[in-house]
């Protein structure tokens, strides 16, 4: 068949078919095979409309982007670390006199024990035991940013902790040093020698976890809380044997490395600020979490606690509406 | 324009992509990019008319992103995940529909295939010839007589006749080296 009268037959039977809304049928196979395409094009999406939905959607994830960076509570980033101690008032001191912690809130919890919270350059603590509290101490190891490492260190051992490893270079950039406290817990005292004595993404004090299976505890972690391990340092010749992970959670980062010599698992307990306790809840369970106490609303607001199978608990709440 | 792969297994890209548009929503867009006419295809045919099936389209979309968080690989391709969101909302406007006018709708249902199909070809009018890529805008998504084409580009009616066989040819090839 001639292109003109091809092309003919197909205008003819394009626009049947435009009209009608039924596909044309053609007895010319090669007439057949371009109504098989123009049938198709009956479908072709409006540009217009694609780059409407796509701008609509653009500022939808930007609005879902801005509410989940936004704070839950005032001050607070998702993850709080909350140390529970018999001698909390000895802590107390401890924290103000070692690192110039500063006390923000004082109340007594549920647990009939006290419940307080403390900053420390831009990050907040939670401490609680003492008074009638029985239940178990949760120190914790934690990681903690300071303009001069060496003169907090002596500050600290001053203030009654234990020196482990003395302010030592490392070749990742950190002047680095370790101590324990009367109550438990370790603290990883370092500055970083960049443009800010602080590495880029994490604040004064980020939660350092030693578990045993450090990489199937990022696995869990993955799944019950969406976290995204941005940085895993691993050693070849042992196995890739993670010696050092970063995970970040919403605004969050949690640090964790496989235990070794004195760094041990010690199960400790992260407080999670949420916009929906529930949800959040759900989601860890759906991931393997073990559930300790589900969603119930309190004073604080909603919570419910979940744990993993190294012992760590993870308190996940909605504060009222309004806090 | 980037022409997406139309198999149903997951690249790496697209994974990448996809995690990344779970940490921040805002990231979407280029998910959207990727899916919109294989979803668009996908709906079409089983809707009667173009407004319903930007309608459920636009539905697909905003509730794959209120979800996102929800997706996992786990074997299912994305593309199916969005068919799948795509059939609930599809059979939940039946049900209205049906409700509403006492009737169901007939459609010419398509298979996932056929919609993988449409989605290429959709993505193949985007690299043609500028003049053939208005012709077939015009004529197919406006429904825009020759006549009215012709008045439109400020050409003579043959030539938007031309233009309008050449574009058809032009896919009909392309689609054939890639099938």
């Amino acid at each position: 068949m001639s292109d003109r009268s091809l092309m003919d037959q197909l205008e003819l039977a394009v626009e049947a078919m435009l009209h009608s809304h039924q596909a044309a049928l053609a007895p010319d196979p090669e007439l057949g095979a371009l109504l098989d395409v123009a049938g198709d094009l009956r479908y072709l999406p409006r540009e217009q409309f694609l780059k409407a939905l796509q701008s609509d959607l653009q500022d939808e994830g930007e609005a879902m982007t801005t509410a989940a960076t936004q704070p839950v509570r005032e001050g607070f980033r998702t993850i709080t670390p909350y140390i529970t101690t018999e001698n909390v008032m000895g802590l107390n001191e401890f924290m103000k006199n070692a690192f110039g912690a500063e006390e923000t809130f004082r109340t007594t919890g549920s647990g009939g024990g006290y419940h307080i919270e403390m900053k420390i350059g831009d990050t907040m603590l939670m401490i609680g035991g003492g008074g009638s509290y029985k239940g178990p101490g949760h120190p914790t190891s934690l990681h903690m940013y300071v303009p001069d490492v060496d003169a907090a260190f002596e500050r600290a051992v001053a203030a009654g902790a234990t020196p482990v490893m003395r302010p030592t270079d490392q070749d990742y950039g950190d002047r680095d040093s370790a101590l324990k406290d009367a109550f438990g817990n370790e603290w990883y005292l370092a500055t970083h020698k960049g443009a800010s004595y602080q590495r880029p993404g994490l604040g004064t004090v980020t939660p350092y976890l030693h578990p045993t299976g450090a990489e199937e505890l990022i696995r869990f972690l993955q799944t019950a809380f969406h976290a995204d391990p941005y940085e895993v340092d691993v050693v070849p010749e042992e196995g890739n044997r993670i010696v050092h992970a970063k995970l970040r959670i919403a605004d969050s980062v949690i640090e964790l490395g496989e235990a070794h010599g004195p760094w041990q698992n010690m199960p400790t307990m992260l407080f999670f600020y949420v916009d929906d306790a529930d949800a959040w809840y759900d989601r860890a369970i759906k991931g393997e979490a073990i559930p300790v106490a589900p969603p119930s609303d309190l004073p604080y607001g909603r919570c419910g606690i979940v744990r993993d199978g190294w012992g760590n608990e993870y308190y996940i709440a909605t504060p009222p509406s309004g806090q | 324009m980037v022409l997406a792969k139309t198999n149903p297994v997951q690249s790496d890209d697209e994974q990448r992509l996809i995690e990344a548009a779970q940490r921040d929503p805002a990231q979407f867009a280029e998910l959207f990019d990727r899916h919109a006419r294989r979803v668009y295809a996908f709906v079409a045919s089983r809707v009667r008319n173009r407004h319903e099936a930007e309608d459920v389209t636009s539905e697909v979309f905003h509730q794959a992103l209120r979800n996102l968080k929800q997706y996992e690989y786990r074997g299912i391709p994305f593309s199916a995940w969005l068919f799948r969101i795509a059939a609930n909302a599809l059979a939940q406007r039946g049900r209205e529909l049906a409700r509403e006018q006492g009737t169901a709708i007939q459609t010419e249902p398509i298979t996932d295939a056929d919609a993988e199909r449409r989605a290429m070809l959709f993505q193949l009018v985007g690299i043609l010839p500028e003049d053939q890529q208005r012709v077939i805008a015009l004529r197919y998504t406006e429904q825009k007589s020759l006549r009215e084409i012709a008045d439109d580009m400020q050409r003579s009616e043959a030539a938007v006749k031309q233009l309008h066989y050449r574009a058809i040819e032009n896919l009909r090839k392309q689609m054939e080296g890639r099938q």
